[in-house]
């Protein structure tokens, strides 16, 4: 580590210590990364309602997922989807810890887009058809965007801030930008982050409609991630949370420390539409406050999905930061296997780029052949190597990009 | 037990995460079965949904378990029926 590089830095290093998943590829950060890692993806039909045609029958779905077997059966009546898998994923992460957090101390900081928006069709349907008087009022605290937030504090006794963040495509990694502010500040000394989100017919329809999605051939394929024929995105679900908290901290707590986040930067077109210039902004302001150069990186965890405009777009952001084809690092785009979990989609970059530095191992992108858009370095398949810093980058539709920069724990 | 009360104790049953048969007519729905505030409140207006009733606020304070909720409702069907 040179002192040049070191110099942007804040005083710490903020330590990922603990990580719990659940998506479409397995229910335990473990199962999903070598699920990942051997070029599986989670697309299928999808079984929780039936999707009328035109819409497509596909997406990346978290099959079978029964919370009570990890939560019991008991205190998940009145919790919906959205809570029950982020309940689920922070109760992973927290029971990795070796140590135990300070409840008193720790908060909650989750991204979600829509939060449950099934959840809001649900009670406006209720009062339409029942009548206003007949609402249950226990299906009421699900309106509210931050209802998985505050079920996650409760379920888990964690009584620091609590915090939703909802930025569309860049909420579950505007999470760690938030997160680490309020670490910064001494809002709290250690924080659940990450993002949730939950498949249903009200958001597939949605996006769809939006023209976002790609239309099955005949059985359900993987979206094609910078791939010269991608034609859209397939959509996911899920929920990745992870424990962030100062480094030192962690250590002498004895919590390992899974990767270290060093910056996070963000940005956005003024206009609408994925924007390739508001992209390389917030990667070169994440890169800056890191106090690093582009050639540094070695590893992109991007935010591709398959959609012809925003890979295009992220395309031209990284060859304009990191030079022709794309300069040195190698590119993952995970929603090529995950799906567009939109608002957790950034919370689940940030898991694989953790795992990818402490195995040393780039998962492939699946459904990904060949480019059309210039980048000479995405993984076709799994590749092996030293990864010692990757870049984390999200970006929506709506002009907004995110950026997180981590590099490998030292005592790896 | 009449068709009432099985309907209601089905009813609680549910909201409170117990099988019917464990429900003691008796059992406080707060000291008893942990009821918290919200949960009283699904429980009143699940029998509002039900039988399409409104329960006066006044009453809400009586409806403290099985039996009581089962006399009030029945009351209150009662009247309805009455004023028809």
């Amino acid at each position: 580590m040179t002192a040049e590089r070191s110099a942007g830095r804040g005083k710490e290093a903020w330590a990922v210590t603990g990580l719990g998943a659940v998506a479409s590829l397995g229910t335990h950060p473990g199962d999903l990364w070598a699920r990942l890692v051997d070029g599986a993806t989670g697309v299928g039909p999808i079984d929780l309602f039936d999707p009328a045609a035109p819409a497509p029958n596909q997406a990346c779905e978290v099959r079978g997922f029964d919370a009570a077997r990890y939560l019991g059966p008991r205190g998940l009546r009145g919790i919906d989807r959205s809570g029950r898998l982020a309940l689920v994923a922070a109760g992973l992460a927290l029971q990795q810890l070796p140590a135990p957090l300070d409840p008193l101390e720790t908060g909650v900081v989750l991204g979600t887009g829509f939060g449950s928006v099934h959840s809001i069709a649900a009670f406006d349907r209720a009062s339409l058809q029942e009548g206003p008087s007949y609402v249950n009022p226990a299906d009421f605290p699900n309106t509210t965007i931050n209802a998985a937030a505050s079920q996650v504090g409760i379920r888990w006794g964690l009584k620091g801030l609590n915090c939703t963040v909802s930025s569309g495509f860049c909420a579950g990694l505007d999470a760690f930008g938030c997160a680490t502010g309020y670490l910064e500040a001494g809002l709290c000394r250690a924080a659940l982050v990450g993002g949730v989100e939950e498949l249903c017919l009200e958001s597939l329809l949605g996006f769809f409609h939006s023209g976002l999605l790609a239309l099955p051939d005949g059985e359900p394929a993987p979206a094609r991630p910078f791939d010269r024929r991608r034609r859209g995105a397939v959509l996911g679900e899920g929920a990745c949370m992870s424990v962030v908290e100062p480094e030192s901290r962690a250590v002498s707590a004895g919590r390992p420390v899974l990767a270290r986040i060093l910056a996070y930067g963000s940005a956005h077109s003024g206009g609408c539409g994925p924007d390739s210039r508001a992209m390389a902004r917030s990667m070169a302001l994440a890169l800056e406050r890191a106090g690093l150069l582009p050639r540094d990186v070695d590893l992109v965890v991007a935010g591709a999905s398959g959609a012809p405009e925003g890979d295009r777009e992220e395309a031209l952001a990284l060859l304009k930061v990191f030079g022709a084809g794309g300069g040195r690092a190698r590119i993952c785009a995970p929603k090529g296997a995950l799906g567009e979990c939109y608002g957790s989609a950034g919370a689940l970059c940030v898991l694989v780029a953790v795992l990818a530095l402490e195995t040393g191992v780039v998962p492939p992108t699946a459904g990904f052949e060949e480019t059309d858009l210039g980048l000479s370095r995405v993984s076709g398949s799994a590749v092996t190597g030293e990864l010692n810093l990757a870049l984390v980058h999200a970006f929506g539709c709506d002009g907004r990009s995110s950026a997180l920069v981590l590099e490998a724990s030292q005592t790896r | 037990m009449d068709d009432l009360e099985g309907e209601i104790r089905q009813l609680i049953a549910e909201i409170v995460e117990m099988e019917p048969e464990n429900l003691s007519p008796e059992a406080d729905f707060i000291k008893d079965l942990g009821l918290d505030s919200l949960r009283a409140l699904e429980v009143l207006a699940a029998l509002e949904r039900r039988y399409r009733i409104q329960i006066p606020q006044e009453r809400l304070l009586e409806l403290t378990s099985l039996r009581r909720v089962v006399q009030v409702t029945r009351e209150v069907l009662a009247q309805a029926q009455g004023a028809a």
